[in-house]
């Protein structure tokens, strides 16, 4: 067995022939998946360094009491849009604008997204967003400066007038139908797009979570859009709804915020958690383990995200605490099946340690510990102590950096060779992992300690005599860490862009379609696609020596069906190879309209469809 | 009847099952509809919210006139049956057939637009004057401006009926507007009934 492998040599692949135009015109015109993912990553990307700065200055103005690096209305401007830029404009677009739109349509053998022209216009609606967010800068009140949350009666235009709070409200319902229009998209592309042979239940796990995303997506962020339309007029139109004066309610924005917050979170760790289970899987060469067990729990994960999100309104003292914080108690649940398949991926395989695998650990390590801090402030008395304070702070940047960073690198590293056609350096990649897992540590345990403590969040300033300083000092240092070893990432990019090393069809040996194009796949993704027979298409093909694991029982039944396992699948490779050359290719107007792998004999004896 | 259009449309694939399969573009729609259906329900949410808040509901001074809007959402309701008719004879490739029913649907359409013009105009009441009021025109004026977007993808249908005839995506946005339609007139229902019937 060689790691790396090619494809059959009867695909004859005709040269890339010259699609439009080309450049800056391209990038603006184009609808193709892989040109709109691509964008999105590199901006999302860009966004992330933009909110990480924001970050280092946060972190700086702490490091010291009584502090005056930056005013305390510029701290506030600071936090809220490093909150609202890491969300709103890194985490979800970076996992299901980057990685949905440049993976899933590879991962099901499609030729592109089902519609691609609209595809198109959500990347520019997140584009034009987040340009609006940041100009919120530039204007005479400053940025939004309410927190990411934008409680009322805070953000009303009495407590919070100017420009930069309604840039805020029009970058947010644009962002927002931004992941409307591509929740659409996935659906859609997933029910409708997928290659002859591949089942529902063959999809990798990375697909399924990011259609139970898409889904989540159009249940949450909807109510969202609804609230910032309300509170626009509230600060406009002189409306009432969020105001006690003309008889609103203004807790009724955080139930609205909270439930498309609540589930926002999970929008944001679902992608990631799909990412991840594939690496694990990959570099542990094994099938997932519990493969179905892990969707029930997505989907499980999904349904109950929608009915906790007054955990976060514990203390307003209007919400029903033993409802929500049992429900929020059961997503531990499906949570826990999810880290027993993990660690079942990875039992007894034959781990290699590269980078993506080293950030999926990193991930595994971190968010297991956010979780079990999560399950102390699900309970209302541990709640109503630790409200508002670092250890909140400390809990949610360990989940959501654990996932989205953790998860994201990890993704980024094992997908950079399908992105560009060459390998980043594992051992930069090394360098830039241990740095981000110490410095990830010693960021974020000194703010448990500081919630203990009883420092509050969002806070510009704090008197020395408070006893926090040590602490907070300790908290900057791992700031600083992280900065570097996300230098180093960059150095890593750069460096593969000067040095190229060529990555071959398949470096890692995984086992998912995308793997059975070139890196990067061609205009219309595929020439050729291996038959597929189980959730590992790729690995069966490669791997003739591994009998694939059936779902249902072949139909023929008996002896001869056995026989024709032992002996068929060599013979059914190649003739594959060469039946898939005469047809030419793989239809791109559209695989799924094509009769199911035509010419394979293999398929008398498959007993599923 | 839709999947034998698409089958008439692609006939290629008659017999094969994605020929069965409903179009990708009316489900593209659909879906979407799920998540307007979503933003609808944050509104009532609020709507419910205040209403369950309020000592007093509707507030004193809140007059309405039930019938006359009663009398409007008929006519809107009467626009779902004439596109569906529409669709239907676009489906059997009755395009003269489709553009008159099209046109009737975009004349109920207009008349309930302009209905809720008159309201605004004449109402005793204003978004500002209190919570009721910012209510009222809120989810009223959200569905309007659905509406008028209905109006004008009728228009473009009817822009797309004088162009070349038995265009294959045809069928499958007739049925994507029409499925938008139908939801905008059931949420009006809804809408009704709670700013009007409940108040």
């Amino acid at each position: 067995m060689t790691t790396l492998v090619t494809r059959p040599e009867a695909v004859v692949e005709p040269p890339e022939e010259a699609h439009g135009p080309s450049g800056l015109v391209k990038w603006i015109t184009s609808t193709d998946h892989k040109v709109i993912g691509r964008s999105y990553t590199i901006t999302a990307f860009l966004f992330f360094l933009v909110a990480g700065s924001m970050a280092i200055i946060i972190r700086t103005q702490l490091a010291s009491p009584d502090n005056t690096i930056v005013s305390q209305h510029v701290y506030n401007e600071l936090f809220t849009m490093h909150g609202s830029v890491m969300l709103y404009l890194f985490a979800g677009p970076f996992a299901f604008g980057g990685l949905a739109n440049f993976i899933v349509p590879l991962q099901i053998g499609a030729p592109d997204m089902a519609f691609p022209r609209l595809n198109a216009l959500s990347y520019w609606l997140y584009l034009s967003g987040g340009i609006i967010m940041l100009l919120g800068f530039v204007t005479t009140s400053g940025a939004a400066d309410f927190g990411w949350v934008a409680y009322a009666p805070l953000s009303n235009s009495i407590n919070t007038p100017g420009a930069g709070p309604d840039m805020w409200i029009v970058a947010l319902v644009l962002t927002g139908f931004s992941a409307i229009f591509t929740g659409v998209n996935i659906c859609a592309t997933v029910f409708y797009l997928r290659a002859p042979g591949l089942t529902m239940f063959r999809m990798s796990i990375f697909t399924w979570n990011m259609l139970v995303t898409a889904i989540l997506i159009l249940i949450a962020f909807p109510v969202l859009t609804a609230a910032l339309v309300m509170l626009w007029c509230d600060r406009h139109i002189g409306s009432h709804i969020f105001t006690v004066a003309g008889g609103g309610v203004p807790v009724l924005w955080q139930n609205l915020f909270w439930f498309f917050g609540h589930p926002e979170v999970y929008i944001l760790a679902l992608p990631y958690f799909g990412a991840v289970t594939d690496v694990l899987a990959v570099f542990s060469r094994k099938p997932v383990f519990g493969y179905k067990g892990m969707i029930f729990a997505t989907i499980a994960i999904a349904a109950l995200s929608t009915s906790v999100w007054a955990h976060h309104m514990f203390t307003t003292g209007t919400v029903l605490l033993p409802f929500f914080s049992i429900m929020s108690y059961l997503i531990a649940v499906p949570t826990g099946i999810k880290f027993f398949n993990w660690i079942g991926t990875m039992w007894r395989g034959s781990i290699t340690f590269n980078t993506p695998m080293l950030f999926a650990v990193g991930f595994l390590v971190v968010f297991l510990f956010g979780g079990v801090t999560g399950i102390f402030l699900a309970s209302p008395p541990v709640d109503f102590a630790m409200h508002d304070t670092y250890f909140v702070v400390a809990h949610f940047h360990e989940v959501l950096f654990g996932t989205v960073v953790f998860g994201g690198f990890s993704a980024l590293t094992y997908w950079y060779p399908k992105y560009t056609g060459r390998m980043l350096n594992d051992f930069l990649g090394k360098i830039s992992f241990w740095l981000m897992f110490i410095g990830f540590w010693v960021t974020f345990v000194p703010q448990y300690l500081l919630g203990e403590a009883g420092m509050p969040r969002r806070i510009a300033e704090y008197l020395p005599n408070m006893g926090w300083t040590t602490l907070n000092r300790v908290s900057t240092a791992g700031a600083y860490m992280l900065f570097l070893s996300v230098a180093v990432m960059l150095v890593n990019f750069v460096e593969a862009w000067r040095r190229p090393i060529p990555a071959g069809d398949n470096p890692w040996d995984a086992h998912t379609l995308e793997w059975a194009t070139s890196s990067p796949p061609p205009h219309h993704n595929f020439y050729w696609i291996p038959p597929i027979r189980s959730e590992r298409p790729v690995w069966d093909h490669y791997h003739p020596e591994h009998p694939v694991e059936r779902e249902h029982p072949p139909r023929t039944g008996g002896d001869e069906v056995a026989a024709a396992r032992s002996t068929a699948r060599p013979d059914s490779r190649a003739q594959f190879g060469s039946a898939a050359t005469a047809r030419g290719s793989v239809n791109p107007e559209g695989p799924s309209h094509e009769p199911r792998a035509a010419g394979d004999p293999g398929d008398d004896h498959e007993g599923q469809s | 009847m839709a999947d034998a259009a698409a089958a008439l449309e692609r006939p290629h694939l008659r017999g094969h099952p994605s020929a069965e399969r409903p179009q990708m573009l009316a489900v593209g729609v659909m879906i979407w509809l799920g998540s307007e259906f979503m933003f609808f329900s944050g509104l009532f949410a609020a709507f419910f919210t205040i209403r369950a808040n309020a000592k007093v509901w509707p507030p004193p001074g809140t007059h309405l006139d039930t019938y006359q809007a009663l009398v409007f959402t008929f006519v809107l309701l009467a626009s779902s049956p004439t596109m569906q008719f529409a669709v239907w004879a676009q489906e059997k490739g009755q395009f003269q057939k489709a553009k008159a029913w099209i046109i009737v649907s975009l004349i109920l359409g207009t008349a309930f637009l302009a209905n809720q013009a008159y309201e605004w105009k004449t109402l005793p009441f204003r978004p500002r004057t209190n919570a009721y009021g910012s209510l009222f025109y809120i989810m009223s004026g959200l569905h309007g401006l659905h509406v008028a977007l209905g109006l004008v993808a009728m228009i473009a249908l009817l822009g797309r009926l004088a162009g070349s005839k038995g265009d294959p995506g045809e069928t499958a946005v007739f049925q994507a507007v029409s499925y938008y339609w139908h939801f905008v007139d059931i949420v009006w229902i809804g809408l009704f009934s709670a700013l009007f019937l409940l108040s």
